[in-house]
Formats: C-alpha cells, sequence, structure tokens
C-alpha cells in the first residue's frame, strides 16, 4: 500500500522512509501490513459468532439487571441489579458499540450489526463520534491541534502545553470527567468546532447540539424516568431505587471506560506529537505514530472482553477495523517486529499504566 | 437500525422508546429470531428433487406479506459469517393469506456460493432474511382462457408456482406447458408435473430432454406443440438463448404483448483490471449525476470530480466515513484487492471501480 492512496495533504514530498535513526518505515509497514492481510484472510463464521454471542450476553445482562432493579429497595437486588446492568453498559460501549462503529464488522454485511447504522447506548451521537474518535483521534493520533483526545481539552497532560491557573483543579477535574464521562464524550465532538480558528457561533454549533439534547434526553427519559415510572406500582420506594440503580450503573460505566481510555494515550512513555509532524507521513510514519502514542496494559480474556479489546490499543490503532477478537492473536506478532524495528512497544500491568497516568495527572496540575 | 418493514403497533413504538437506542426488536429476536419487523424466516424442510436441486420450505414470520404466483423472493442467508443475497421464484401457491409457509427451488450452480449451501449446508432451523416479493411475471387478475408457459432448466421454478396456484382454484382455462431440461433425471418437477397433467384434463404438458434427443424450441417445434401460440397468453422462464428466441419470434408474429419474460441469469459485464486503467460510468443515484470514472482511480476523487459532496475523513481507509452502499455494480478495495459487490457498504476513498457502478450518493 502506498503512502497515502488518495492524495498527500500538501503538494510536498513525502517523509524520508529512512528515520534519522537508521530505521525502515517501509519494511516496517510490510510486516505490519502482512499481519493485516492474514487476519483479512482468515475472516469467517468464528468471528461472526463471536460478536453475535457478546451481543445477546450484553442484551441478557440489560434484561437481568432492569429486571433485577424492579426489586431494587432490597439491597441485594439492587446490587445484582447494578452489577449486570453496569457490566451491560461497559460491554455495550466498549466492546461492541466502539467497534462496530470502527467498522469492524461491516464485512458481514448484517445490517443490524453494521458502522452506518449503529447507535449506542451513551449521549454521544454516532455521527459525531465517528467523526472525533475514527477520524480526528485515530488518523491523528497524539498529534497536538488535531487529536482533541489529548487531556480532552481540559485536563494538562503534555509537559509542552503552557501551565495555567486553572490547571491546580486538575485533581477535581479528572475525578469530575471521570465521573461524567460520558458527557466529556458526548459534547468532544464540538471541540472540532471550537478550536478550528472560525468564529464559534450558537448557529453554526446548534446542529451539533440539538443531536447531543436529544440524546441526553432519552437517556434521561429512559433511565430515569421510564423505567423508574415501571416501578411505580410497587411503591415510590422501588421507583426510587431503579433510578438510583441505573444513575449506578452509567456512572461505573463512565468510571471504567473513562480509565480503559486514558490507559491507552497518557500512561508514562507514551509520546506527544508537535502540531504539523504529521503531514505527508508514509504508511510506516503512520504505523510508528500509532505505536509510539499508544499503550497496552495486561489481562486475561475477562480483561479483553471488558475494555473491548482496549488492553491491546496499540494493535486497535495500527488496525482500527479488524474484528477486535482478533487483537490478541496479533499482538505476539505485532510487539516482534515493533521491537526487531526499534520502535518501542508500550505495556504493563493496568495499575502500573494508570497509577503513571494518574501521577502524571497531579504533577502536571503544578508549573 | 435498518429494517425494511415499518409495521409500527402503538405498542411496538411505546416499547421502542423503553429499548432505544436498540428496536424492540433486538430483545425480542433473544427469545425467538422471527419475532422481528423485518422479512425473515426459518427453514422448515430440504427436499431433494434431483440430484442437483431441492425445494426449500421457510416459515416465515408474520411480517412477509402474501405473495402472487410467478413472484420472486429475494434471501439473504449467512456463508462463512457473511451475508449473501440471491433472488429465487416462489414455487409455493400464491395469494394465499395467513400461510407463514413459502417453497423456493434451488439448483446447484458450479462454483455457486448461495446456490450450493442452500442445497448441501443449509440445515432445517436456519435463520434466513427475506425481501420481497418482487416481480410481475404473473397472471392478470382474469385468468384468461388460453396460457402457455414456456420454461427452460431452473426456469420451471415460477412456473410450478403458477400451475399449482391455477391447481388451488382450478380455471376454466386450457394451459399448456413446454419445458426443457437436459435429462429426465435432471428435470426438476417432472413428477408433479406429469401427476397434475393427468389429473387436470385442462393441463397439456410437453416435457422435452435436451441431450436425450429432444429437439429445442423453433418455429416449427412450437407449431407442433402449441399451433394457437400467438393468440395465448404466454410466460417464459428460462435461458438466454430461449428467451431470444421468444422475443423475436413473438415480434415478429405482433404477438409481444401477449408475451410475459422472466429471466434468471444476469449477464455479468467483464470485470475490469484496475492495473491496465481504462474508464467505466459511476452513476450518483441521489444526485442523479453520471461521471466518467477512471478505473485503478478512487471512488471517492471520481465523486470529487463530479462535483459530489461525498463525505471523507482520513481518505487511507482508516475511519470509514465515506463508507457508501454500492448500488450497482462491482469494487475493489486497492490495497488488498477484495471485491465488493451491490448492496455492499464500500470505503470510497481505497475502493476503485471493476465495472460500471451506481453508489448511494
Amino acid at each position: 500500500m502506498t503512502a497515502l492512496i488518495d492524495r498527500p495533504l500538501t503538494d510536498d514530498a513525502p517523509l524520508d522512509p529512512i528515520d534519522p535513526a537508521g530505521i525502515d518505515l517501509d519494511a516496517f509497514a510490510a510486516e505490519l501490513d502482512a499481519i493485516r492481510d492474514e487476519i483479512l484472510a482468515s475472516r469467517g463464521q468464528a468471528d461472526a459468532d463471536y460478536i453475535r454471542r457478546v451481543i445477546r450476553l450484553q442484551r441478557r445482562l440489560e434484561v437481568g439487571g432492569r429486571a433485577a432493579l424492579m426489586a431494587g429497595v432490597l439491597p441485594p437486588a439492587w446490587l445484582a441489579g447494578v452489577a449486570m446492568l453496569s457490566l451491560s453498559k461497559i460491554l455495550e460501549n466498549m466492546e461492541i458499540g466502539h467497534n462496530v462503529m470502527h467498522g469492524q464488522w461491516d464485512w458481514m454485511r448484517d445490517p443490524d450489526i453494521h458502522s452506518t447504522t449503529w447507535e449506542w447506548d451513551n449521549v454521544c451521537p454516532s455521527p459525531q463520534w465517528k467523526h472525533s474518535h475514527n477520524y480526528m483521534h485515530h488518523q491523528w493520533t497524539n498529534v497536538v491541534g488535531m487529536d482533541n483526545d489529548i487531556g480532552y481539552g481540559i485536563i494538562r497532560i503534555d509537559p509542552n502545553k503552557p501551565w495555567a491557573r486553572w490547571n491546580l483543579a486538575q485533581p477535581l477535574i479528572f475525578v469530575t470527567l471521570a465521573t461524567l464521562f460520558e458527557y466529556g464524550v458526548g459534547f468532544h465532538d464540538l471541540e472540532a468546532d471550537v478550536s478550528d480558528g472560525e468564529k464559534v457561533t450558537f448557529e453554526r454549533i446548534k446542529p451539533k447540539l440539538f443531536e447531543i439534547g436529544r440524546k441526553i434526553r432519552r437517556q434521561v427519559a429512559k433511565d430515569y424516568v421510564a423505567f423508574p415510572a415501571l416501578a411505580l406500582p410497587l411503591g415510590v420506594p422501588s421507583a426510587v431505587s431503579v433510578a438510583t440503580g441505573n444513575l449506578a450503573a452509567n456512572v461505573v460505566r463512565n468510571l471504567w471506560s473513562f480509565a480503559v481510555i486514558f490507559c491507552g494515550h497518557f500512561p508514562d512513555g507514551v509520546e506527544i506529537f508537535p502540531r504539523g509532524s504529521a503531514e505527508n507521513e508514509t504508511r510506516g510514519h503512520w504505523y510508528r505514530r500509532q505505536v509510539l502514542g499508544s499503550a497496552n496494559f495486561e489481562g486475561g480474556p475477562l480483561m479483553h472482553l471488558m475494555t473491548g479489546n482496549l488492553d491491546h490499543q496499540i494493535e486497535h490503532h495500527l488496525f482500527p477495523d479488524l474484528p477486535s477478537n482478533r487483537y490478541v492473536e496479533v499482538a505476539p506478532k505485532v510487539r516482534e517486529v515493533c521491537e526487531r524495528h526499534g520502535v518501542a512497544y508500550n505495556t504493563g500491568s493496568f495499575a502500573r499504566q494508570f497509577g503513571s497516568v494518574v501521577r502524571k495527572v497531579l504533577r502536571l496540575s503544578l508549573p | 437500525m435498518t429494517s425494511d418493514a415499518g409495521r409500527r403497533s402503538p405498542l411496538g413504538s411505546l416499547l421502542d422508546r423503553l429499548s432505544q437506542p436498540l428496536p424492540i426488536d433486538a430483545y425480542r429476536t433473544l427469545v425467538n429470531p422471527l419475532w422481528a419487523r423485518d422479512r425473515r424466516g426459518v427453514i422448515e424442510a430440504v427436499t431433494p428433487i434431483t440430484p442437483d436441486a431441492c425445494a426449500i420450505t421457510i416459515r416465515t414470520n408474520r411480517a412477509w406479506p402474501r405473495h402472487d404466483a410467478g413472484q420472486f423472493v429475494t434471501i439473504g442467508v449467512e456463508i462463512d459469517g457473511v451475508r449473501h443475497h440471491r433472488c429465487y421464484s416462489l414455487t409455493s401457491v400464491g395469494d394465499r393469506a395467513g400461510s407463514q409457509l413459502i417453497e423456493i427451488a434451488v439448483q446447484r450452480v458450479p462454483g455457486g456460493l448461495v446456490s450450493t449451501h442452500l442445497t448441501s449446508t443449509a440445515r432445517i432451523g436456519d435463520l434466513v432474511h427475506l425481501s420481497g416479493p418482487d416481480g410481475d411475471f404473473t397472471l392478470p387478475s382474469f385468468v384468461p382462457d388460453r396460457l402457455l408457459l414456456i420454461s427452460g432448466g431452473s426456469g420451471v421454478t415460477p412456473i410450478i408456482g403458477i400451475l399449482r396456484t391455477l391447481a388451488a382454484r382450478p380455471p376454466h382455462s386450457d394451459v399448456i406447458v413446454v419445458h426443457h431440461a437436459p435429462t429426465a433425471e435432471r428435470t426438476m418437477f417432472s413428477a408433479e408435473l406429469t401427476r397434475l397433467a393427468a389429473r387436470h384434463d385442462w393441463l397439456t404438458v410437453h416435457l422435452v430432454h435436451t441431450r436425450d434427443g429432444g429437439a429445442r424450441l423453433d418455429p416449427t417445434r412450437l407449431d407442433e406443440l402449441c399451433p394457437d401460440w400467438a393468440d395465448r397468453e404466454t410466460f417464459v422462464c428460462g435461458p438466454t438463448s430461449l428467451i431470444e428466441f421468444v422475443t423475436d419470434h413473438w415480434e415478429a408474429a405482433g404477438a409481444l404483448e401477449r408475451l410475459h419474460l422472466e429471466r434468471f441469469t444476469l449477464d455479468l459485464p467483464s470485470l475490469a483490471d484496475p492495473a491496465s486503467g481504462g474508464t467505466v460510468t459511476a452513476t450518483f443515484t441521489t444526485t442523479g449525476s453520471v461521471a466518467t470514472a477512471p478505473v485503478g482511480a478512487t471512488l471517492l476523487a471520481t465523486a470529487e470530480a463530479a462535483g459530489i459532496d461525498a463525505p471523507y475523513g482520513c481518505r487511507t481507509g482508516v475511519c470509514h466515513t465515506c463508507s457508501t452502499r454500492l448500488v450497482s455494480g462491482c469494487t475493489t478495495d486497492v490495497r488488498d484487492g477484495r471485491v465488493s459487490e451491490a448492496g455492499t457498504h464500500v470505503q470510497l476513498c481505497v475502493s476503485t471501480p471493476l465495472t460500471d457502478v451506481a453508489l448511494d450518493l
């Protein structure tokens, strides 16, 4: 595959495929392309069965969780309901929604499991997610001024970013963003409109705001009005326990997805790239930036499932549209290729990676 | 989510509100895969009818409407994880309200993915996705006094559907069937055609076995089998040669208005070689514009050159922003050479056309 299939982003010549350290990035890209091709050629029934199994599990957990919460005045039922509904919302956002919207399952040609039709249980409208995430974040990973996921615009995660006094509140912002993470994600695509240098007017952002507002209204109507109302015949305390259970599940999902995503790009050793540095990249440069700008963490099959396989963030960034269940299989090959070519492959335990993120956030709250 | 049938009861709409962002079908189908608004069915029986053909009975869900004899169904099956669609004529009795059983007959095509699957690997209980019924190869609402039904090979399938429907409500008509197949053994529905002819005095059946000395249809043969052919309402389904013969012959006789045709083979256009260049035609169905598309150039570049406001993001095949439905034709992914066919979504920025294409833009 050539550097840029369609057109170079500027008329300048592409970057030299031999980098200053002597790494042959064309050879690096060819080996990674071969890994990708191997998976493409072997996609089949087992993969289709996998995603359908996960979808069935998620929907059963959701039904079970919402049923248990109907008896939520009893503490064990409330806890069981919250646990099931939290698991369901995590699976729905991470292993299903995020990956389906990447087009990982489009090859099945099932219109019900397709990136062009999927809508997820998150206040972020899927078209806006596909823009801010699939394009801005994945194409321009960790490039200042392009990838708005760097600190989500409100956390100073890049030491080169000038310190401002309000960064002192960073620990509080960190915890607040974690708790309300889906709202951070929900309004995230507006960042592209407020940071593109043009005047921000209400008229300009109204269509996106309207879509976000509609999704928020629908989630509120479902989780905090309709399902509590179904429990109302059992008494007001029952209705309240349904609402608090749904709130708890939304918060658990927010905290977990926040932790997983912050472990993907902000642990120690992950590089941030200066503005403009990614223009005229060859595919090899792009691949290398994806590896250097991402970090994995270690875990077993349950970890893979509950993170939507984003514990393999590096593999996900190299191959964002390969089925997520295959990342675990390509990871050793990717790591071997990276190490042989001298491209740093960043991995560690979840505790180590998340610990380093927290330390960085605290350190950079000060000048 | 896309579902073709729009039947939404007030209760269904209420349930959709509770289940959103997914439709309630996402949960109903956990219990029974047929509890959906889109048209689906499960395979109820697979019956061999010749050494290389099977009749397949499908129990449909309630979204399936009644069909007219002679129409076809588009059936979607999953093979190695990928949904494939093919059209098959309905062989079951038409115009029967309330019946949830339909039948198709599938002849195995050498190298045919879907026909091989349906005749050898499909199992009772398998889920199939349906669309249709479609097609105007159907009897007029007042059945004419005299009918001529001509078929070749698996072209007999809509004909048997029409005959079964006529036999269910015996008409005051005179019906002649001329069916061609290579050998007696490979004649689909031969026993049934013979039995129907023996039972009903309004029906005459001529079975022609072209590899066992039976003559192909020509003007002389036609006059022998059915002297008043030009006056009959005539239905023909079969290979291109048969269709061409009857079209010319009926036209010469000024009888085209009584001729109804159903083609079951599609002459595929030859595929272009992306390396050798050349051009094809790209049609943009939403805007209605047509452009010349260089083979080897991406469809995104072609669309933009034609002034189409096509969606795009990364322009390198990463982000899927430009995924667009390919309405007709074939394209290939310039990265790995995989071919996409009509009805699928293609990434414009990494796809180049292999044939004339139509895109939902």
